[in-house]
């Protein structure tokens, strides 16, 4: 019985912030300006973000890598571009409920309204550094080559993982302080051995930690496509996989949790 | 006192509420907080935690059309009995039965922005509310009304006094038609008028079922606003009454 008074009550969390989709946008449009405010360039600075890691990456790890550059600078802009919001969600995820603590405590505000709430900003930031991307895949001809219906299915494949993750470590952060230094650890870790910055395909022999790499199948889903290159089947089930059970497991720490968070921001 | 036979419209029944205290050395202010005399009851649960009791077995009922004030000293449990109420805490144990729509405006800076306007914040405290654009901007005019912050009201809510952001949030707070208004002590004497105004204007939407609760350590707010006083220490209830009767009775303890 107490079990399923858990599992409704966070149903009903959840559901309710879905219901608020719209204010919920609308708060994340809002939380954006005011980074911005008074900052002339504005969300430009993101664009321009990707724009110069990008190009000064592109460039110098061409040369180091022996890569030829028409095709390493589009492989980086576009493991960039999601590489940046995939980072961002995640190291946000840790100040959701924190941030959210005044909030939390003096309202009656579904909980589940501020994992959305990072998700949401995040996505807004990355569309604006989508025009980056686009001018790259135009210049290098590639845009003609990209499977806009796969990208898009992988970029919802992320997000609902980045939802679970999120959840995860929005709730261990508030309960346990010492994570969100151990994220951003993780997360600098992963960017070192993951295949960021170089392609899998130049690696001859210790392919495992790629194959067993999570951020590798999550961030290759949506690369994949953009580049006109098709992900392998094993990617794909791997990350629908990794949503349904992360999702299930959230739900349980969630239902399990959701009322002590007052008590712990 | 008088209890009309008027339909109780939040019923706090047996609320216990026990939570966790979270500190960096946790174990070496054990000592010193289990001798303290603030707060609630603090102890240690099973596996050795510190705990405080904030509320214990708590009853309240309010009915409908009454003025309810929680009083008592710093760490009584009004500020947190208030949260059970307004559904923010989950008791540990006990039910908590409301009837109707409950506006709770608990902390009048959660959800402002300072360098927003009057009207920018309305927006905000509307969409943190789950209302609509379209509803909220209906609401705009009555709250710009009664607010009576004249010109004030575009202007950015960082050069407000309090009383005018409290005037704000009342305004707020009552515009969105609720069956029962929850306050916390963010009232000031000097509001009391406007607060028995803001009362007045709940009471004036014919229909349903309206109360107020609050909480205040204001002796003068609770005998001009509230038709009832219950009286908190350490999360139980002391006293509970009409408040000059209940006020008469603890002057005459002193």
């Amino acid at each position: 019985m107490a079990f399923l008074k858990l599992v409704s009550a966070a149903s009903r969390d959840i559901v309710a912030a879905l219901k608020m989709t719209p204010n919920v946008a609308t708060l994340a449009w809002i939380d954006m300006e005011d980074r911005y405010r008074r900052s002339a360039l504005g969300p430009l600075w993101m664009a321009l973000t990707l724009g110069v890691t990008a190009g000064s990456l592109g460039f110098l790890y061409s040369k180091i890598l022996r890569q030829p550059i028409n095709e390493y600078l589009p492989f980086i802009t576009a493991t960039l571009f999601i590489w940046l919001f995939f980072v961002n969600v995640i190291n946000e995820a840790t100040a959701a409920f924190v941030a959210g603590g005044p909030m939390i405590k003096n309202s009656t505000q579904p909980l589940f309204i501020n994992i959305m709430r990072v998700i949401i900003r995040n996505v807004i930031v990355n569309i604006h550094t989508l025009p980056v991307l686009l001018f790259i895949l135009i210049y290098f001809h590639f845009i003609g080559k990209v499977n806009i219906g796969l990208a898009l299915f992988g970029y919802a494949v992320m997000i609902i993982n980045l939802i679970w993750i999120s959840m995860i470590i929005g709730l261990l952060s508030a309960r346990y302080r010492d994570v969100p230094y151990v994220v951003s650890y993780v997360l600098q870790f992963f960017m070192f051995v993951s295949p960021i910055f170089w392609n899998p395909t130049m690696l001859e022999k210790g392919g495992w930690f790629v194959d067993w790499n999570p951020i590798y199948h999550w961030i290759a889903v949506v690369r994949d496509p953009l580049l006109g290159a098709t992900s392998t089947p094993a990617s794909l089930w791997f990350c629908i996989a990794t949503a349904v059970i992360g999702m299930g497991v959230a739900f349980a720490a969630f239902a399990a949790n959701r009322s002590k968070v007052a008590f712990w921001v | 006192m008088s209890r009309p036979s008027n339909a109780p419209v939040i019923e706090l029944r047996g609320v216990d509420l026990i939570y966790r205290v979270f500190t960096t050395s946790e174990s070496s202010l054990r000592g010193s907080v289990l001798k303290a005399l603030v707060g609630g009851r603090l102890g240690k649960d099973a596996s050795g935690h510190v705990v405080v009791q904030a509320l214990n077995n708590l009853n309240i009922t309010i009915y409908e059309g009454e003025r309810v004030a929680l009083y008592g000293h710093n760490g009584s449990g009004k500020t947190t009995a208030l949260r059970v109420a307004a559904g923010v805490y989950e008791p540990t144990r006990g039910q908590v039965l409301t009837r109707g729509n409950v506006s709770a405006m608990l902390d009048l800076n959660v959800g402002l922005s300072p360098d927003a306007s009057g009207r920018s914040n309305i927006m905000l405290l509307g969409l943190h509310r789950g209302l609509s654009r379209k509803q909220i901007t209906a609401l705009i005019p009555d709250i710009e009304e009664f607010s009576e912050l004249g010109m004030f009201f575009d202007m950015p809510v960082r050069t407000y006094s309090s009383g005018m952001l409290t005037r704000l949030g009342f305004a707020f707070a009552t515009a969105v038609d609720p069956d029962i208004l929850i306050l916390d002590e963010w009232i000031t004497p000097g509001d009391a008028s406007f607060l028995n105004r803001a009362s007045e204007r709940m009471s004036s939407h014919a229909g349903n079922a309206r109360a107020l609760l609050l909480a205040s350590h204001s002796v003068e707010i609770i005998k001009r606003v509230c038709t009832r006083v219950i009286v908190l220490e350490r999360g139980v209830i002391v006293e509970d009454g009409p408040p000059f009767e209940v006020f008469d009775r603890l002057d005459s303890q002193k």
